[in-house]
């Protein structure tokens, strides 16, 4: 169908706009929405739907998640804005305790399915401490919601209208460093991508890199490194989808190539890296070549100054290539 | 027989027997105490706090980065602030190098480079360290037992200061616990200061709770309360030093609604501009900011899609009253401005560039102070990227940091 160049915060925007338009029980809430949203996810929603559709919410994360689960359970769509992944604390007792467990404590007598929670996410370049965070690793911890971080506007439109249709309490973390660089043509009419599969985005034989959000992006230009500095070739995989993940496709590309890098922003103690590296070994033991490699934040809070040593960055992605090769 | 009373645990009431529901805004609308009007003259002599002229900065510790401070807590007690209040550590000296230390994240930094600009902290100054999420401060200010320290802990701030319904208590009968666990109850002394600018980022507080305002929260939480001009330097002043009097001697909390606006007089167009270092009047504004167009929340943010600042600027600045008073006594005129804006321009000017060539911390600060102690795994992590840099350093800015 027809597309249209858009940034990632214009193609969010789509989505929002399709979905609200699509059903006519949705509707979009957060700190600042009403005006566009403090990156602009949310312009012309509130006048396109109306002041009962598109709205402000106070300054309470607790409240935004607790209201989302509250509209969700009377069946209609709720898709609620955390403005930054890093103030998402306030909300998790009501997205642990409540939303999650919502289906499974009631026998399937009750459920917030229709909750969708959409938040900034990632280092930003000067975000520091509090606005660099990459939360997912708390969420991957808990049975009952879904957790899925695009890497491009194609993909955020996709997944977030997926997100918002699927059955189940999503969150949705959007790579804020990509709001305005990202641009791709995007569809302008509704479409989905599934959950809960991983995207190969290069086959290769050597090594397989797994990562999601920003840092696809990042691993992509180390394949290409270590293609033209070591002859190595990167089968490159994009998770999407943190919990559940798509176990089958990572397994069968480390079966395949025998080594695998996992790199993410969040710090390395108890990241993601660690649930996949563990799945790895347990169903790829006999096929790994070298340990498998995670390179990841270091275990501190997220530095101010100090950014360009801590994120793991194209260099520290390739070095862990290089001595898995020569392990 | 004997007057009946409920015998609930907790309940001190009498019976009523006549259903009637209490009215929520009984006062209609908590009044605005003040002591001057717009034009800098004050309504009362009997609220006149009588500063001197040769008391540079003794009493009045406003800024006007966000929002107006009370006159400072001395400096004996903790000040728990939020973000973007720094005017009580201006206030208590804090000198305008190290405020641009922690913007540029340098080397002389006493933060280490660890925060965003506008994170200051200062512990010889009692100024606990800022940080960014909004109203965590609330629930930390209440530490009990301050008052027997002989300190008194000041000022639990309202963290989210320049958010009125930050509070969390919004709409949703409950609170993100921010604020409720037992402000005051705890045994502390605590004095709270709410500046309620009307907004958070661009919510009017119209959309965000229908109850008047914070001050009308004070009471429901047992606290003695009051609603002040916070354009008013003198209201606040007057205020704060005696919610601080009392509650030191009554042991018991006081609240403290300061209205104002958001107002960033950063552009060295405007008029406040020179206030902003006089020793008399220490306003800080900020830095990391620029010189951007008056009173957005921040750099990303363009607050002409949601509210005018021109009547706030025009008729009703804090600064500006306070000119009128001092005008108005003869300590202050046109050549004095003049001379003023001139040399305080020069001095944050050439702060600012100072600050920028210094260099930044050395990488190996990265991993301290996340425990006291540092772990094995995380020498572990140091020690390799050492080792990274010793290979890749040409790909990462060292020339700008210390060794």
């Amino acid at each position: 169908g027809q597309t249209q160049k858009m940034n990632l915060f214009q193609s969010i925007t789509s989505a929002l706009d399709n979905a609200l338009a699509k059903d006519p029980t949705a509707v979009v809430f957060g700190e600042d929405v009403a005006f566009g949203g403090v990156f602009r996810c949310t312009v012309g929603l509130r006048d396109k739907y109306g002041k009962d559709r598109v709205f402000n919410t106070p300054l309470c994360e607790q409240g935004i998640v607790g209201f989302g689960i509250g509209i969700a359970v009377t069946g209609a769509t709720a898709i609620a804005e955390i403005q930054f992944a890093d103030y998402i604390f306030p909300a998790f007792d009501q997205i642990v305790n409540e939303a999650a467990k919502y289906r499974y404590r009631s026998g399937d007598l009750f459920n917030c399915g229709n909750l969708t929670i959409r938040a900034p996410w990632g280092c930003v370049g000067h975000g520091a401490l509090y606005h660099s965070q990459s939360p997912e690793a708390f969420f991957a911890h808990c049975p009952g919601i879904k957790v899925v971080i695009p890497r491009s506007p194609l993909q955020a439109k996709g997944l977030l209208l997926s997100c918002i249709e699927d059955k189940n309490p999503c969150i949705f973390f959007e790579p804020k460093i990509l709001y305005r660089a990202a641009v791709e043509q995007v569809p302008v009419e509704p479409y989905n991508i599934p959950l809960s599969q991983a995207e190969v985005l290069q086959t290769g034989s050597d090594v397989t890199m797994v990562a999601w959000g920003t840092q696809v992006h990042v691993i992509k230009e180390v394949a290409a490194m270590a293609q033209e500095k070591l002859g190595v070739s990167c089968e490159v995989i994009d998770l999407r989808t943190i919990l559940p993940w798509d176990t089958e496709t990572v397994c069968k590309s480390v079966a395949k190539t025998g080594r695998l890098l996992i790199s993410h922003e969040a710090p390395l103690t108890g990241g993601f890296a660690s649930e996949i590296s563990s799945t790895v070994q347990e169903e790829c033991f006999l096929n790994l070549e070298a340990p498998i490699s995670r390179v990841c934040g270091y275990d501190t809070p997220f530095p101010h100054i100090f950014e360009p040593f801590y994120i793991p960055d194209k260099w520290k992605c390739y070095d862990a290539v290089r001595k898995m090769i020569n392990y | 027989s004997p007057e009946e009373r409920p015998q609930f645990p907790g309940a001190s009431a009498a019976f009523a027997e006549r259903l009637e529901f209490i009215q929520p805004n009984v006062l209609a609308g908590i009044p605005v105490y003040r002591v001057m009007d717009r034009q800098g003259h004050v309504l009362r002599p009997s609220e006149d706090p009588q500063v001197r002229q040769d008391t540079p900065g003794a009493h009045l510790g406003h800024t006007w980065h966000r929002c107006p401070h009370p006159g400072s807590p001395p400096s004996s007690s903790i000040h728990v602030p939020p973000r973007c209040a720094p005017g009580v550590l201006l206030y208590r000296g804090y000198p305008l190098e190290l405020f641009m230390a922690q913007c540029y994240g340098n080397a002389r930094d006493p933060g280490k480079g660890r925060q965003m600009p506008v994170h200051y902290g200062c512990r010889e100054r009692h100024f606990v360290t800022i940080s960014s999420p909004l109203a965590t401060q609330i629930p930390q200010g209440d530490a009990p037992g301050a008052g027997s320290l002989g300190l008194g802990i000041w000022a639990g701030s309202l963290g989210s200061g320049i958010w009125a319904g930050s509070l969390g208590l919004g709409i949703w009968a409950g609170s993100p616990g921010s604020e409720d666990p037992g402000i005051g109850n705890l045994g502390g002394t605590p004095g709270m200061g709410n500046w309620d600018n009307g907004y958070a980022i661009s919510t009017p507080t119209a959309e965000q709770y229908r109850g008047d305002g914070i001050a009308a929260r004070g009471p429901g939480y047992g606290l003695l309360s009051i609603r002040v001009d916070g354009n008013d330097v003198f209201a606040v002043y007057n205020a704060t030093r005696e919610a601080r009097r009392r509650a030191v001697a009554e042991n018991q909390p006081f609240l403290i609604e300061a209205m104002t606006y958001r107002i960033l007089p950063v552009s060295s167009k405007n008029p406040h501009f020179p206030w902003i270092f006089h020793p008399f009047f220490p306003i800080f504004h900020g830095f990391p900011t620029g010189f951007c167009p008056i009173g957005h929340h921040s750099t990303s943010d363009d607050s002409s899609a949601y509210r005018s600042v021109n009547y706030w600027d025009k008729q009703d600045h804090p600064i500006s009253r306070l000119r009128h008073y001092m005008v108005n006594r003869g300590w202050w005129d046109e050549d004095e401005e003049k001379g003023w804006r001139k040399s305080s321009r020069k001095m944050v000017l050439e702060a600012f560039e100072q600050a920028e060539r210094e260099p930044k911390p050395p990488p190996h600060l990265l991993f301290s102070d996340v425990y006291l102690e540092m772990p094995p795994r995380l020498r572990r992590q140091r020690r390799e990227l050492e080792r990274h840099l010793e290979t890749y350093g040409e790909h990462y800015p060292l020339q700008h940091f210390q060794k």
